[in-house]
């Protein structure tokens, strides 16, 4: 009887010690998203080997025997606290991503102003038909614009890496007139817009009462006074949203990768810039506007043809 | 054929005798290359000095007023547009570019007043609608914004800044679900850049999530959400749109890793589906992803979501998750 007793004992601690190994996992895959809220985001999930296997969906990809992988998270509090230690670790770069074009600019005028002074030696030399003058002049105009061209690249990259996009396209952007303040924003690795649209406490810019309601280099004249909106002094058209060039890259946004994206205003120099997915029928949406001598007008033959 | 072309040369060198249309081929060619080439300066150089030869050239004055502008001079630039507009009363652009200058001005009751101007004479001057519309939302005057902006799609289907502040408009006057549904209009034909992550910011804070903003990697990144076939697993077109997106960047950036967060209320084992449709999607277009770039979590809950001051309960969604190491 005893040894019955002590069996039975034995099975319920083996019982209880089951349940307690089990009861995460369960609790994991259904409910209560309030449960262990101290746990730690695991880094690596165990998902099995799905590569190449073609099967979009309905396949099973988890490995040998059909074994289902554990989650990555055991529970939503631990996804939650992932996603905010990620937009801590994304706030920290975009400030240094800020200083990072600040230097960028302030080097590349340092870097302008030495090729501007080798550019007027050049031309005094050669005014002067002093050959030594000139070669001289012309190594130095090498050298700076060399030295202009490597801090270009240099922030290029440092641009590039952040935002997960080619160094390729952040020059093409440039090249496109932007400045990398302008493409660090557009692209959302800048303060004041990689906090938009997440909870509170991520990053600036999560106040729609100050937001530029005409987006990218808009509003310069007006800040500090509450403006919302923008003008754009240099063209009077509407901006168009996002980046240019980045050569049709998806890396860029889901404007390059949707096959409803639009070019832009009509008139907008963007149009035909490589958005959308679809080959040429969503890029450029208006061709033919305002910039044909119509002038700005909706009216086919008024305007002032001037563009 | 040929009397035809002659009539019509004839017609056109009368018509330029009597004013009718005024030929300014210099201005007309150059003017448009330094704007172009953004060479402000040294248009201003070229025109000005065309000026000095014929005063009376509203053109070159207009020319001369842009590329000061463009060069953030406004003080300089007025004279010269008061000037064109002066020798051509009727030129709506003139009165147009005017506003632009007040308002560069910070000046914007005059601003509004030339746009006024430039509409009288020419209804449909697209730019001049949609600043007036921009004026009256800095001033929180929906009702007007919304008349302007409605104007200038009308003119302008695809005019970004108009088809964002309708939206915006309707926010203000109260009518949350055609701001909805102006917002998603918008974000369907520019789903990306800063002005796309406001208009999701927008959008999710009147409860809908079907675009929402993932940080990425170090990127603030907006994505269409995630939706199923009805009563499958199967991603819609859209969504793998948005898969593209981050398969590219994780092909650009080796070590950007993310978590596939699938919530399903009531159902886990559809959630689990889900987040492994979403993966195998991915890995389908990149076999040379390691899977355990894409680390997968499911839960039978709702995902539960804040933004501004409300909580939302989201009853199935996708979530992506940067891995932070």
């Amino acid at each position: 009887m005893k040894n019955c007793m002590h069996k039975i004992l034995i099975s319920l601690m083996c019982a209880v010690l089951i349940v307690a190994f089990a009861a995460p996992l369960a609790f994991a895959q259904t409910d209560d998203p309030g449960a262990d809220p101290t746990g730690e985001p695991s880094d690596v999930g165990t998902t099995g080997d799905g590569i190449g296997d073609g099967d979009v969906a309905g396949g099973d990809p988890t490995g040998e025997g059909g074994e289902t992988a554990e989650p990555s998270f055991s529970n939503p509090a631990q996804a939650s606290k992932a996603e905010a230690l990620a937009a801590a670790t994304a706030v920290a770069s975009a400030e240094a991503t800020a200083e990072a074009v600040a230097a960028g600019e302030a080097a590349v005028g340092t870097a302008q102003s030495a090729v501007d002074s080798a550019e007027a030696a050049l031309a005094a030399a050669t005014a002067a038909d002093d050959e030594a003058a000139i070669a001289a002049a012309t190594a130095d105009l090498d050298a700076a614009m060399a030295g202009l061209a490597s801090t270009r690249t240099s922030t290029d990259a440092a641009i590039a890496a952040v935002a997960s996009v080619d160094v390729a396209a952040i020059a093409s952007m440039r090249t496109a007139g932007l400045g990398w303040g302008e493409i660090a924003h557009e692209l959302g690795v800048h303060p004041s817009t990689l906090g938009l649209g997440h909870s509170k406490g991520v990053g600036k810019g999560g106040k729609e009462g100050k937001a530029n309601a005409s987006g990218k280099g808009a509003g310069k004249s007006a800040k500090g006074k509450g403006k919302a909106t923008g003008r754009d002094l240099e063209t009077g058209i509407a901006q168009t949203p996002g980046v240019p060039g980045g050569n049709g890259s998806k890396a860029v946004g889901l404007s390059r990768a949707s096959s409803k994206a639009k070019g832009g205003a009509k008139g907008s120099s963007s149009q035909g810039s490589g958005r959308g997915n679809s080959g040429g029928g969503s890029g450029g949406s208006n061709a033919g506007g305002n910039g044909g001598g119509k002038g700005n007008s909706g009216n086919s033959g008024k305007g002032n043809g001037k563009s | 054929m040929r009397k035809v072309t002659v009539l019509a040369l004839a017609a056109l060198l009368l018509m330029t005798v009597v004013g009718c249309v005024k030929v300014n081929p210099y201005s007309q060619m150059m003017g448009p290359y330094y704007l172009k080439q953004r060479e402000y300066k040294d248009g201003v150089e070229a025109f000005t000095e065309r000026l000095k030869g014929n005063p009376g050239d509203d053109s070159a004055a207009y020319y001369v007023g842009r590329f000061y502008l463009a060069l953030k001079k406004p003080d300089q630039a007025m004279p010269y547009f008061e000037q064109a507009a002066a020798e051509d009363p009727e030129d709506a652009n003139y009165r147009f570019w005017i506003g632009v200058t007040h308002w560069a001005k910070l000046e914007f009751d005059k601003e509004r007043e030339s746009y006024e101007k430039a509409l009288a004479m020419d209804s449909n001057h697209i730019s001049a609608n949609l600043y007036l519309g921009h004026g009256f939302i800095d001033e929180k005057q929906w009702a007007q914004a919304l008349v302007q902006y409605d104007k200038v799609i009308g003119l302008d289907r695809y005019n970004p800044e108009a088809l964002y502040n309708r939206g915006v408009a309707l926010g203000g006057l109260g009518r949350y679900q055609e701001e909805i549904a102006a917002l998603k209009i918008f974000l369907g034909y520019y789903p990306d850049g800063s002005l796309a992550m406001r208009a999701t910011q927008r959008l999710n804070l009147q409860g809908d999530f079907s675009y929402r903003n993932f940080i990425l990697g170090k990127r603030n990144v907006t994505l269409k959400t995630m939706t199923f076939k009805p009563g499958e697993n199967d991603l819609v077109l859209e969504s793998k749109e948005s898969l593209h997106v981050i398969a590219a960047m994780m092909s650009v950036n080796k070590k950007l890793d993310i978590h596939i967060v699938a919530y399903e209320d009531g159902d886990a084992a559809t959630a689990k589906a889900r987040a492994e449709s979403v993966r195998d999607y991915i890995l389908a277009g990149r076999p040379e992803f390691d899977p355990q770039r894409l680390p997968l979590s499911w839960f039978g809950t709702a995902e539960v979501v804040e933004r501004g001051d409300k909580t939302f309960h989201l009853m199935d969604s996708v979530q992506f998750i940067t891995v932070t190491k």
